[in-house]
Parts: structure tokens; sequence; C-alpha cells
């Protein structure tokens, strides 16, 4: 494909988000609450598509694709299982969340941890656990973007401008308007993810398969070892479970769960997340098994896609570049955008109790730049398969687990629990993938958890319990009766 | 404990069970029966169906949920 359609297509798509960046800003309010969590005044379907468009990913299109590329179905079974575990969370602890949200006023889950735990540098630290494992997952993101642009326009547009054009893109959504931007550009972008991939799926369905029955027949005789269960249960089990708490352990997406201006709109955030998934996951290894079928032999799954829409006609092929270029950019923004709001308040405003609001929405504002420069210059270093390092990302982030559940349903839960769980769960697991140590071929995130729920559990026995404790989950515990929950 | 929150936590329970279940059948059977299945109505369908039951078990426990004037 020639570069100059491949810098229309992104023009064009660009215009339209700045468009829609530049009506939130005029509906943009004053202060913290206003610029990180618009307020807590979004709709169920902004909230939904927001929610959807920040967890699925550049990994999905590219990543997934890639993994079913070599793997077969079980990169289906990974991906379901976390979708699986996501409405599972939602229904029990995103009212919570709200509830808190709305009674304590937070604007961060590190915050949420630090004052339930009474301990500013609770939060502190659960911002630093945050910003060492999401800066690798933002990369990625940088990744997908770069690989795409390189692999279709034949090296015509590289690795390295398709990574500055979407660090300009994604600094400029988040900047401008802060979460009420990045909510409604996001809500384009997952519209636009959703109706590309279908597209291409059916494309590719009817016009080489000749249907859906041709489809299954093809992967069925050609391909059949591509649907069974090909990966090793403790592959499958150190990929999934991190990922299976997803929901509750990245802070880009609890965060929106304090965004929903109602119960309602909370119930049709959950609702609208859950189908997107789930159509959005059958599409995708759909396509990568067909990948397998039509453009075997590659030596990198990630260029499974490009590949892919190599074989289909320009202007399809531009609509789904466009495609995965938002699922990136929506997750980067959403990303940048939340490192940012934890930075200024779990740890500038923490450092600094007496500042003012003022002058910590400038500091929030002033680390956007940093932050996408940082995942971009990460994203130089091309580590190894997009999937991998999103798995280390969610392995890592996976040890604030107990210090959150603790929040909601254990009063004897202490911060000293909270702090041991995380900072050793979190050099544990960090240590266990640099050195590629996975002890009786269990994955790092398996092994870390084990520890960091003793070390919470024991540590938390052994010091005195937060004051305010009981009085916390009793009002959330009373809310949740009173809404029905 | 009064009656009406033994009912509430009767039902909290059922739901935990529910859902256990699912997760637990999830792991379990695509590695053991359903493992060398080379079709799509192998592990491919049970992963789609199962989840398709879970999506639908939050939808109806979503239901109960409601916004309460002034709260």
């Amino acid at each position: 494909m020639e570069a100059a359609w491949i810098y229309l297509a992104i023009l064009v798509w660009f215009a339209a988000g700045c468009i829609l960046s530049h009506f939130a800003r005029k509906q943009m309010g004053k202060g913290v609450a206003d610029y990180f969590i618009a307020n807590r005044r979004l709709g169920g379907f902004i909230s939904s598509m927001t929610y959807s468009a920040t967890t699925y990913s550049a990994f999905m299109m590219v990543g997934l694709v890639g993994l079913t590329y070599t793997a077969g179905i079980a990169s289906l079974g990974f991906e379901l299982t976390y979708l699986m575990g996501t409405g599972i969370l939602l229904v029990v602890f995103a009212p919570r969340f709200w509830l808190a949200g709305r009674r304590y006023g937070y604007i961060t889950p590190a915050q949420l941890l630090g004052e339930r735990y009474e301990s500013p540098l609770v939060g502190a630290v659960a911002t630093v656990l945050c910003l060492c494992m999401l800066v690798p997952y933002a990369s990625v993101q940088f990744m997908g973007i770069g690989y795409l642009v390189e692999g279709l326009s034949g090296g015509a547009v590289t690795y390295l401008i398709g990574t500055v054009i979407a660090t300009a893109i994604a600094f400029i959504y988040a900047w401008w308007a802060g979460m009420r931007s990045v909510a409604w550009t996001d809500s384009l972008q997952a519209v636009v993810m959703l109706a590309t991939s279908v597209f291409l799926l059916l494309f590719i369905v009817f016009t080489f398969f000749g249907g859906f029955g041709g489809y299954a027949a093809s992967v069925e005789t050609a391909i059949p070892s591509y649907l069974t269960v090909k990966w090793s249960f403790p592959l499958f089990l150190g990929l999934s479970l991190p990922w299976f708490f997803f929901a509750l352990t990245n802070p880009q997406v609890t965060q929106r769960l304090f965004i929903p201006r109602s119960i309602g709109s909370m119930k049709n955030m959950v609702r609208g997340f859950i189908i997107f998934g789930f159509i959005y996951t059958i599409i995708v290894t759909l396509l990568g098994l067909a990948a397998r079928i039509m453009v075997p032999g590659l030596e990198v799954a990630d260029m499974a896609m490009p590949a892919l829409l190599g074989k289909v006609p320009v202007l399809l092929a531009l609509l789904v570049f466009v495609g995965i270029v938002a699922a990136a950019v929506s997750t980067l923004t959403s990303i940048i955008l939340t490192l940012s709001s934890m930075c200024s308040r779990d740890i500038y405003k923490a450092l600094s109790p007496t500042s003012s609001e003022e002058r910590e929405l400038v500091v929030g504002k002033m680390i956007i730049p940093v932050m996408a420069v940082v995942c971009f210059a990460f994203a130089q270093l091309r580590l190894e398969l997009i999937a991998v390092l999103s798995s280390m990302a969610s392995a890592g982030l996976l040890m604030q687990l107990p210090a959150i559940v603790g929040v909601f349903f254990w009063k004897r839960g202490t911060a000293a629990g909270a702090l041991a769980s995380m900072i050793a769960g979190g050099i544990i697991v960090g240590g266990m993938f640099i050195l590629g140590w996975y002890p009786l071929g269990h994955w790092p995130g398996i092994w870390g958890l084990a520890i960091c729920c003793i070390l919470f559990v024991g540590v938390s026995l052994l010091t005195k319990p937060p004051r305010r404790a009981e009085a916390f989950i009793n009002h959330v515990n009373e809310k949740l009766r009173e809404h029905g929950m | 404990m009064s009656q009406a929150s033994c009912k509430i936590a009767a039902g909290k329970l059922w739901w935990l069970l529910w859902f256990t279940f699912f997760v637990i059948i999830d792991f379990v059977l695509p590695y053991t029966l359903l493992k060398d299945v080379p079709r799509f109505f192998g592990a491919y369908l049970f992963w789609a169906v199962i989840t398709s039951v879970v999506i639908a078990s939050v939808m109806v426990y979503l239901r109960s949920w409601r916004d309460v004037e002034g709260s």
C-alpha cells in the first residue's frame, strides 16, 4: 500500500477525533475531578464505549490475531476467560468503586487505596507499581501501530514515523480536554474498531471461503490442529489469571468505574462492554484462523494482520488500519491520562498536601506529555511479542489484587499488609520475568499472587487495622442494599 | 440478622456458586474432554457458549440495580 494512502487515512480519522475533542473541551468545567473523571457525569453509552476502547487495544487485531495464528483457539479461551472474569468482577466491584468514589470524592484508584488504608504511602506505591507495569503495556500500543504501518506500506512508512504520529495524536486527545475528550474520542474509536473488524471478517469469509460454512470446513480440513487446545495448562493459566483480574488491577479501567452519572448509566456501561467484548473477541480469533490458512509461514506472528490486509482491497485495508490505530490510540490516551492523574493526586498531592487544586491540575497536565514520550521511547526497544509484554504488565498489576479486594471485604487489612504485598509482589514478578524463571513451569504471576496474598494477610494480622475501615465498609454495604445491588 | 438480610445473603451465595461453577469448567473441560477435538464444536464452541451463559447471567444480575432518588 502506498504511504500517501496511510497518511491520508490517519489524517481523516485524526480530524474527526479533533472535532469531538473540541466539543468536549467546550463542555469542560474547572477542577481536577472535571478534567480527570469528567466530574462523574458520563452517560451509559459513552461510559461503555470508553471502557471497551480502553480495554481492547492494538493487542486484539495485532497481538491476538498473531496468537491465534501461532497457537490456535487457546487464544480464544484466554481472551474469553478474561471477558468472563471481567463480567463477574464488574457486577461485584463496579458499584462498590462507584459508591465509594461518590461518598469520598476519589479521583484515582490509588487514592482509594491510600485513603482506605489511611496511608498516602499505599497510594504512592500503587502508583509506582502501575507506572512500572503500564509503561511497557502502553508501549505495546505504539509497537502495534509501528509494526502495522511498516508492514502495510512495505517499509515506506517506518516504525519510527508510525510511533511518532501515534504519540502526537495520543497526547493531543488526552491533553486537550482530559477524560471528557478521551471518552468521546474513545466512543468514536470503539465504533470504528468494531465496524471495521466486522467488514473485514465478512469480506474474507465470503470472498475467500464462500461463506461461513466454507470457512468452517476449510479450517477443519486445512488446519485441524489449530482447533485443539495447543497451549500447556501452566501457560494458559499463567496468561489467563492476570487477565481474569484485569478489571480490578488496571487503573485505566478502574478509574472508569467512577465516571457514570447514575446506577442506570453504570448498568449500561457493563452491558455494553460485555456484549462489545464478546463480539470483538470472536471476530478477532476467526481472523487469526483465516490468516493461518491465507498467509502461512510468517516468521513474526504479529505480522499476520498486516499480511492479511495485503490480501484485501486497499480501501478495506485502510478502514481496518484506521480501526487498529484507533484501538491502540484509545488505550494509550486512557493510560496516559490515568497515570498522569495518579502522579499528580497520589504522588505530588501526597508530598505536598497543602497545594491548591489548580496547582495539582497544572502538574497533572504537565505529566501528560512526559508520559507520552516515555512510552514512545520504551516502544523503540521493540521487546519480544506484543502478547507476552502485555501479560507481564498484567501479572505485575495483579500484585495489587489482595489490597484492592481487602478495601471492600476485609476490615482487618492494613497499610503495612498492602505495602508488603505490592512491593514484594512487584519485585518478584518483575524479577522472574526478567530472569525468565518459571518454577515448576508456572508463570510469575501465579507465584507472585500466591506470595502477595500470604504477605497481605500475614502482615495485616500482625499490625494495627485502620480506624475508619469499619465505617467505610458499612457505608458501602448500606448503600449497596439501598440500590438493590 | 433480619430475615430480609438472610434472603439477600442466600441469593448472593447462590450467584457466587453459579459463577464459580462456570469459572472452574472454563479451565477444566478444555484441558480434559475437549483438548484434542479438532472441530469447531469442541473447545471453540464450549468457550463461546459458557461465556454467553455468563453474559446472560450478568444481565439478569443487573436487573435489580436501581437509582434511588436523593441518594
